[in-house]
């Protein structure tokens, strides 16, 4: 127990005894103080979560002031990325691998389409996953819902999803310039992309609901997510179109329960994707149970994770020492 | 912010719809150079202010006018300060009051106490949100209560000032009984007498100690009694406190009594104590009998006696 010198001088720490044991004989039972630490029911995280929600915004900034802060380029950067990610795949992919677009659609912008929804989805849990480091000595030193940590830390990933759109338009009016042929799909199917991403959206924040508390008990949880997006990014139709799986993995590449809603967002963006009812269904079903078994088992060990890690866990507090 | 409902408090949305903009920062429409309507801030929520828009410079100054604007409403401020590159925050939240290891809620000294997060505990009686003072990892358990410090006396003993205490106790009145506790108008000189006076305790303190001072004429007081260890009451409960005054003590004069009760709500913090002074409680007049001479009070032991008793619960 931390303290003034004074105050321990004067406050010997009180005694923690169990119930029952013969320390408390002589003491007024009146007088015991018991502390319970029952977690929160999925309900009223939500809802004090709900409550407090304008602290979203404030706190989603952190992540995106972060990437930015004490680089030359600044901003710059937050174009930068998406760019140099699409053109370093596009170039080993589409020019060395030779991987094709179906409907002849440049393979740069297909694979834009694809990036669309995997970034979405890979930012999301990937920053979820970090939240108790960003937030954690707000958490610790301010009342507020843990849960708008992981929610809050999304809020990064929309904004750099926005960026590979802008990208994608811009490829889109250069390839209308030079080919002459739009190839956005501006139609009925376009309703598919916000399937897609809202499957992806729960995708993630369902799977971040875990890595974040996971994270605060193991720092490994970071660094072996990285490695699972990465080999996860390879098994998803991202950078290759699902035709070019044989027809008898097709099954198994639909079982990837990424696979129909990244489809979907292609299908919606170029008209290329291949959708069909049940891998979608069965993936609209595994974001459904990722976000209420996250939230169940953030309602019950959030607290305890943000326990564990101890001052400095995190370096970015180290700036932050100034005790007011 | 999770377990167990919230203490009641205006509804946010509801000031929203009667012209209050509660999702804004609190004080966004103020400049940097005011502070926000700390009233607004009794809902317990956290508020992130800006430095540049919401404040300039150090933040501290901000946060201390905050604790003490919390202070006045009963409350207790909590801050958090957030760098973000050349962007600084300060986070503040009022919460309901700070609690030590093993000490009961002291807004209703409650004994059931439920973790929130790490630093902040939520009481299961009234629902008053509470920080851990000196920052104690909260832990589920059960915690007898600290061993009483030995020197408690000490603790109360120089003090004088201290902020206002009326939240946390009142003084009832007083009166002048005989030495076989009828009540009377005054004593005669050399008649051995008691003051009584009753306090009623509205919320647990750790330590309280009252004094009685008696003037004469409005001059400064000429006798200062209090007991000789403070009282430690652990619930709500009203004293009856008796002062036997040896009658040959005082000259023949008209008195006036000013009962002192000096109060530490919480022994972590000995330094911040309470006072509450009920001036001018009773006048009594000590009338002389013809022929009888004046005795001085020994030195040494002191010549009052003293009689504390609690009579339990305070009506509400």
């Amino acid at each position: 127990m931390a303290g003034h010198p004074i105050r321990r001088a004067l406050e010997p720490p009180a005694r923690s005894v169990e119930a029952g044991d013969r320390r408390l004989a002589g003491i007024d039972p009146a007088t015991v103080v018991r502390v319970t630490d029952t977690p929160p029911g999925v309900w009223t995280l939500v809802r004090e979560t709900w409550r407090e929600r304008r602290l979203a915004p404030r706190l989603g900034t952190r992540v995106l002031l972060k990437l930015v802060w004490g680089t030359k380029l600044g901003a710059w950067w937050l174009v930068l990325r998406p760019t140099m990610d699409t053109l370093g795949k596009a170039l080993i992919f589409g020019a060395l691998l030779g991987v094709a677009a179906p409907g002849g659609v440049p393979y740069f912008v297909y694979l834009l389409a694809g990036l669309i929804g995997w970034r979405l989805f890979d930012r999301i849990v990937l920053y979820a996953t970090r939240s108790f480091d960003l937030y954690r000595k707000v958490m610790t030193q301010i009342d507020f819902p843990l849960l708008l940590a992981p929610l809050s830390s999304a809020a990064f990933p929309l904004v750099e999803v926005s960026v590979y759109v802008g990208v994608l338009l811009v490829a889109v009016l250069f390839f209308l310039t030079v080919h002459g042929e739009l190839y956005l799909a501006l139609g009925f199917e376009s309703l598919a992309i916000l399937g897609g991403l809202a499957i992806l959206v729960a995708a993630g924040c369902g799977i971040g609901l875990w890595t974040s508390v996971l994270h605060g008990k193991a720092r490994d949880t970071r660094l072996v997510m990285r490695y699972v997006l990465e080999f996860w990014l390879y098994l998803t139709p991202v950078v290759y179109p699902l035709t070019a799986i044989p027809p008898e993995y097709r099954m198994l590449a639909n079982a990837n329960p990424l696979t129909a809603p990244i489809e979907m967002v292609k299908l919606g963006l170029l008209g290329t994707g291949e959708v069909t009812l049940y891998p979608a269904l069965w993936s609209a079903a595994f974001a459904v149970t990722a976000v209420t078994s996250g939230l169940w088992f953030f309602s019950r060990e959030a607290r305890r994770s943000v326990d564990i890690h101890g001052p400095g866990a995190d370096e970015d507090e180290d700036e932050e020492r100034d005790e007011l | 912010m999770q377990n167990g409902a919230r203490p009641q408090h205006p509804d946010p949305e509801g000031s929203a719809a009667a012209g209050v903009d509660a999702s804004a920062e609190p004080d966004a429409r103020s400049p940097a150079e005011s502070d926000p309507d700390w009233s607004d801030w009794l809902d317990g929520r956290p508020r992130r202010l800006k430095r540049g828009k919401d404040y300039s410079g150090d933040p501290k100054p901000l946060v201390k006018r905050a604790r003490e604007a919390a202070e006045g409403l009963g409350k207790l401020a909590v801050a958090s300060r957030e760098s973000q590159g050349s962007y600084e925050y300060v986070w503040i939240q009022f919460v309901d009051g700070e609690v030590g290891l093993g000490r009961p809620c002291p807004v209703c000294g409650g004994t059931t106490l439920a973790k929130v997060q790490k630093h902040f505990l939520r009481c299961s009686r009234c629902a008053s949100t509470l920080k851990a003072a000196g920052d104690w990892d909260v832990e589920a358990g059960v915690y007898a209560p600290p061993p009483r410090s030995p020197e408690p006396m000490a603790l109360l003993d120089g003090a004088e000032d201290g902020r206002s205490g009326e939240e946390f106790a009142e003084i009832l009145g007083a009166r002048v009984l005989s030495s076989d506790a009828r009540p009377i108008g005054g004593p005669l000189v050399g008649q051995d007498f008691v003051l009584h006076f009753a306090v009623r305790f509205l919320r647990p303190v750790d330590l309280a100690l009252p004094r009685v001072r008696l003037s004469v004429d409005g001059a400064g007081p000429l006798l200062r009694v209090q007991p000789p260890h403070p009282i430690e009451p652990s619930a709500r409960e009203t004293l009856d406190a008796r002062v036997g005054i040896p009658g040959n003590l005082l000259m023949p004069r008209t008195y006036s009594v000013e009962v002192v009760l000096l109060m530490v709500p919480d022994r972590a913090r000995p330094l911040d104590y309470l006072r509450v002074t009920a001036a001018d409680v009773l006048d009594f007049r000590v009338r002389k009998v013809a022929g009888q001479t004046l005795l001085q009070t020994t030195e040494g032991s002191s010549p009052f006696a003293w009689s504390l008793e609690a009579r339990g619960d305070a009506p509400a």
